[in-house]
């Protein structure tokens, strides 16, 4: 056992030295005076590291304030998404339903269309209920099924868990509803953090529907922000890594917090 | 076992997204069904014009009218998906199996391997392309050891290399798929194992004959979305594609795009291309989906 | 029983909450009088494209203008980034009926939208640059579509390290040329400046980035060669293959550029401004991005070499429309915004911080602070506009693809036959609608 678990550790760590090479590299360019940036081969030692970069990024734009923009956005999408379409998986794996094979063949096929085609439509909808301008048409889909992805994600899940555990709490006399919220929600966390962390992500990294929707400068969201360093002359390539780092910070808290529901040791049974 | 009033419950759970599929989905995809019969320059309501079936009679190989450039995308889109979604699967899956293991600082090592899945597609690209640089990038220094400088390849400014890159790329993302097997994996009983163990059984068949049909409905998941975002891949090629040789790195998604976005905005085009990927999409996934129903092992089987 | 009824309660508060945050917009969307009583100001919108830089540039421009104009307020709607994302943006609007009263316009690549704006009253004569207007004239009906504001011409940039290099390296200073150089002058420098620094076999400095991306202009239009004469495919002819053969031999004869796996992600800019490559084309907006670095107080501006047909460049001019179909007070304050962008003050502003000329004339002076900017401002006597065409993002695209193709692949075909090749190119067919 002891030697099987160093084992694992050596393959792991390999993989990700490998895997964090890239970071490596963008750390040190988010650390660089631009003409240095694009340098080959870099020449550059610790000492001349330019910190100031960092504090660049936030006096050169309103960038806490797109990371506040973006967490708002992100929050009120993902609360949302994850509500809706654990019901609406549950429904689809577990519930009685007229024509759930015909939904079901909608879920597949709404993924399959591409999202480009949707624009226009889009456009045209929101600009008629006067959504234009506003964080609406980037957090009310969300709430509205929050994707097909994360349908089809909870739905899987859903159906492999045994149908035994929701029949015992029927007979104790539970509702529907507090089947869902008090058995199945609690026994699908890992698949609760997957869509929470996978919605985030998708949510923060959103760039066209907020570059179509929203035009007030003090509205946008942080991914909008990172393509302010690109000029007409060229990318301010050192603040683009240092803003995307820094970009990265939440994500990274939010996931190491997530990921603790994929711990063994903390699993009730 | 169902009492009566429990019946319909399934309406009320799904009602949001109902809601959602109708007006978000439906109704835009009758749109765009209508729109890739027509011409139309996307500016003004009243400059559509009728066309039928053109733009369809465009997009069949070997005929006058073919658009040849739209072929060469299907070619280098399902090249790519057929390369990229096995590999990226059998990474996440190994990743997986590797992390669910009950050993300390796991936590730390799902975060190093979810990373590269966190990062804007600006900045991985950048990254990559720095680092696959056929002459200064850090693989071919580390590749130069063992190979003649003549062989090494030429990464995306290779007509032959460009799709291996981006295949690389996306197996270097594979953490989106890790989460799903993660979570899964979770679903496995330990009970289940110890049972197998009793029976003598040594690892490999104890993943054979549990964790893989256990898990069978993740997997179904990941390869049937892994599938549609392959072969809808647009943001890489979008950044990739002026490297490439010979349109090597022209996808699908991307001629839509162009034939959207850039004049003279053939939006009616572009809807007929979204159609025949969704056609050639349908055909990878629905077989996919049908064997899965005798394949897979789900716990409610209805 | 009391809990079950404030339970009910706040189910219909949350519900009703949920609906004013939800539909609040709309009513006001349709109904602009019942949520924000009237008021004496007229708000109107205005949207530009670029970088944070030009935000900053434009928010200054606005509160001058709104200083000088109390009941009036301009919203910036700033668009991050180039072209691609930001005519999307202006495509969604015009189709939804939603433009904003004024835009930043650039006739080159969004011609087609252009022509959706409400004309502009045209200046009094000769305070405008003259370019500038006949960007935004468009010929079919002789209105003045926007009014110009801001544009750049391409020069090149010299890089006075690589000279330093190349000096050392061949144990002679290597002389600038006059102003008045010719593109063979061009030629024996750029390969002067071509050097492999540390003898390993690998050139490590070039002599110039090859421009393909509509750059190329002013060396086709110096050979006396052009891409399109009256609405005609007019890439034939001598002049044309003078013009390509030169580039070619720029390429692959003197060796003097580099390939594009020799600088990686570089981009004409970042080679440039590593030392990579030691001559560049670019226009003004260059300058505030090398200004930041420690070229700024010695990179080098050249004229444009002097060719066979004599010395050309590349002028362009970003300018304002105005959305057609406004009603008369709005359209009046975006009247207003327009004329107050071509004013001394704000010209002045445009032209301080040296990222475009300012298209008054008047302010140009305020732009030439220094010999390097001031080469900008002489190089408008020559500077033309590229061709005005729908298409010409694909014909440009089509032109530096194909010219790669003969660098790179096909390296020994005539500069004739490559002419050739490219005419009937799909796209230039479609384009110009003549197979020839």
């Amino acid at each position: 056992m002891m030697r099987r678990s160093w084992i694992s550790y050596g393959v792991l760590t390999l993989l990700a030295m490998v895997s964090l090479t890239p970071f490596v590299w963008a750390f040190a360019t988010s650390l660089k005076p631009i003409e240095q940036a694009y340098e080959f081969p870099p020449t550059m030692t610790l000492e001349q590291a330019r910190w100031s970069n960092y504090t660049d990024v936030f006096d050169k734009l309103p960038f806490g304030q797109f990371m506040l923009n973006s967490t708002v956005i992100a929050l009120a999408a993902v609360t949302g998404a994850v509500l809706t379409s654990s019901m609406a998986g549950y429904a689809l794996a577990r519930l009685p339903l007229r024509g759930k094979r015909f939904w079901f063949a909608l879920l597949v096929a709404s993924l399959m269309l591409p999202s480009q085609v949707l624009l226009i439509p889009h456009f045209l909808m929101y600009e008629a209920l006067g959504w234009v301008g506003t964080y609406k048409p980037l957090i009310v889909p969300a709430w509205l099924g929050g994707g097909a992805f994360n349908v089809f994600l909870f739905r899987q899940y859903f159906r492999s868990i045994p149908m035994d555990v929701e029949e015992a709490a029927v007979l104790d006399g539970a509702t529907r509803w507090q089947c869902y919220r008090r058995v199945l929600m609690p026994m699908a966390r890992p698949a609760v953090v997957a869509a929470t962390v996978l919605s985030l992500l998708y949510h923060w990294q959103a760039f066209l529907n907020p570059l179509l929707y929203l035009s007030d400068f003090r509205k946008y969201p942080v991914s909008l922000g990172l393509r302010m360093y690109q000029t007409m002359a060229g990318t301010w390539v050192n603040l683009l890594m240092a803003a995307s780092l820094i970009a990265l910070v939440p994500m990274v808290v939010a996931f190491a917090c997530g990921f603790r529901a994929f711990d063994p040791r903390r699993r009730g049974h | 076992m169902m009492s009566r009033s429990w019946r319909d419950t399934g309406w009320a759970f799904a009602l949001p997204w109902m809601i959602g599929m109708v007006t978000l989905t439906l109704v835009p995809m009758w749109m765009s069904w209508s729109l890739s019969l027509t011409r139309w320059d996307g500016l003004s309501l009243g400059g559509i014009e009728w066309v039928g079936l053109t733009h369809y009679r465009a997009l069949i190989p070997g005929a006058p009218s073919t658009d040849e450039r739209a072929i060469k995308a299907v070619t280098n889109t399902l090249v790519y998906t057929v390369l990229a979604v096995p590999l990226n699967l059998m990474a996440a899956m190994g990743l997986a199996l590797l992390l669910s293991q009950r050993l300390r600082g796991m936590a730390i090592f799902r975060t190093v391997f979810f990373l590269p899945y966190m990062l804007s597609s600006v900045a991985t690209v950048m990254m990559w392309s720095w680092l696959f640089n056929p002459k200064f990038g850090l693989v071919n220094r580390v590749l130069s050891v063992i190979v003649a400088p003549d062989a090494l390849p030429g990464w995306l400014y290779s007509e032959f290399w460009c799709k291996p890159t981006l295949v690389l790329m996306h197996v270097w993302l594979c953490g989106g798929p890790m989460l799903v097997f993660l979570a899964a994996l979770q679903r496995v009983s330990p009970s289940l194992y110890e049972a197998a163990a009793l029976d003598g059984a040594g690892r490999w068949r104890r993943f054979w004959h549990v964790t893989l049909p256990q898990v069978s409905p993740a997997i179904l998941f990941n390869l049937v979305i892994g599938l549609i975002f392959a072969m809808q891949t647009f943001d890489r090629a979008y950044l990739l594609y002026d490297r490439s040789q010979n349109h090597g790195l022209l996808f699908l998604m991307l001629h839509l795009y162009r034939s959207a976005f850039d004049a003279p905005h053939r939006i009616g085009y572009a809807s007929a291309m979204a159609w025949v990927l969704f056609a050639l999409i349908t055909l990878m996934v629905v077989p996919i989906l049908m064997m899965g129903r005798r394949v897979v092992f789900y716990a409610v089987r209805r | 029983m009391i809990r079950r009824l404030a339970g009910i309660v706040g189910w219909g508060l949350a519900i009703a909450a949920a609906g004013w945050w939800l539909f609040a917009d709309t009513l006001a969307h349709y109904q602009p009088g019942l949520t924000r009583g009237s008021t004496d100001t007229t708000t109107i919108r205005f949207s530009h494209f670029g970088s944070y830089q030009d935000y900053a540039l434009w928010e200054g421009v606005i509160a001058a203008f709104e200083q000088e104009n109390p009941r009036v307020r301009v919203s910036q709607e700033y668009v991050p980034g180039w072209y691609g994302r930001y005519d999307t943006k202006i495509r969604q609007q015009i189709l939804s009926g939603t433009l904003p009263e004024v835009a930043l316009m650039q006739v080159a690549p969004f011609r087609g939208l252009v022509e959706h704006f409400a004309g502009v009253d045209r200046p009094i004569a000769g305070t405008i640059a003259l370019t500038g207007l006949e960007a935004f004239t468009f010929p079919e009906d002789g209105t003045l579509r926007g009014m110009p504001v801001s544009g750049g011409n391409l020069l090149i940039y010299l890089n006075p390290d690589c000279v330093e290099r190349a000096s050392a390296f061949h144990g002679r200073p290597i002389e600038l040329p006059s102003d008045d150089w010719t593109v063979e002058e061009f030629r024996q420098i750029a390969r002067a400046l071509t050097v492999d620094l540390d003898g390993d076999g690998q050139l490590d400095q070039f002599g110039f980035w090859l421009p393909r991306w509509l750059y190329y202009l002013p060396f086709i239009w110096s050979f006396g060669a052009d891409v399109m004469v009256d609405g005609e495919w007019a890439l034939t002819g001598s002049e044309a293959a003078a013009a390509f053969d030169f580039y070619r031999d720029l390429a692959v004869t003197h060796r003097v550029c580099p390939e594009p796996a020799d600088v990686a992600q570089l981009i004409q800019d970042t080679g440039f401004l590593t030392g990579k490559v030691a001559m560049c084309v670019n226009g003004p907006w260059f300058q505030p991005f090398l200004n930041e670095t420690s070229l700024k107080d010695r990179y080098i501006v050249m004229p444009m070499p002097r060719g066979p047909a004599g010395r050309r460049t590349r002028v362009t001019w970003d300018g304002l429309c105005i959305a057609d179909g406004l009603p008369y007070e709005r359209r009046d304050v975006a009247d207003r915004f327009v004329k107050f962008c071509v004013s001394e003050s704000a010209q002045r502003m445009i032209a301080e911080t040296g990222r475009a000329l300012p298209s008054l004339r008047s302010a140009l002076p305020a732009f030439a602070t220094d010999e390097r900017r001031g080469r900008f401002v002489e190089a408008l006597v020559y500077s033309r506009l590229q061709p005005m065409l729908p298409q010409f993002r694909n014909v440009d695209r089509t032109i530096h693809w194909q010219l790669y193709r003969w660098m790179h692949v096909d390296v020994d075909m005539s500069a004739d036959a490559f002419l050739d090749d490219l005419a009937r190119h799909d796209a230039i067919v479609e384009a110009f609608g003549v197979d020839r």
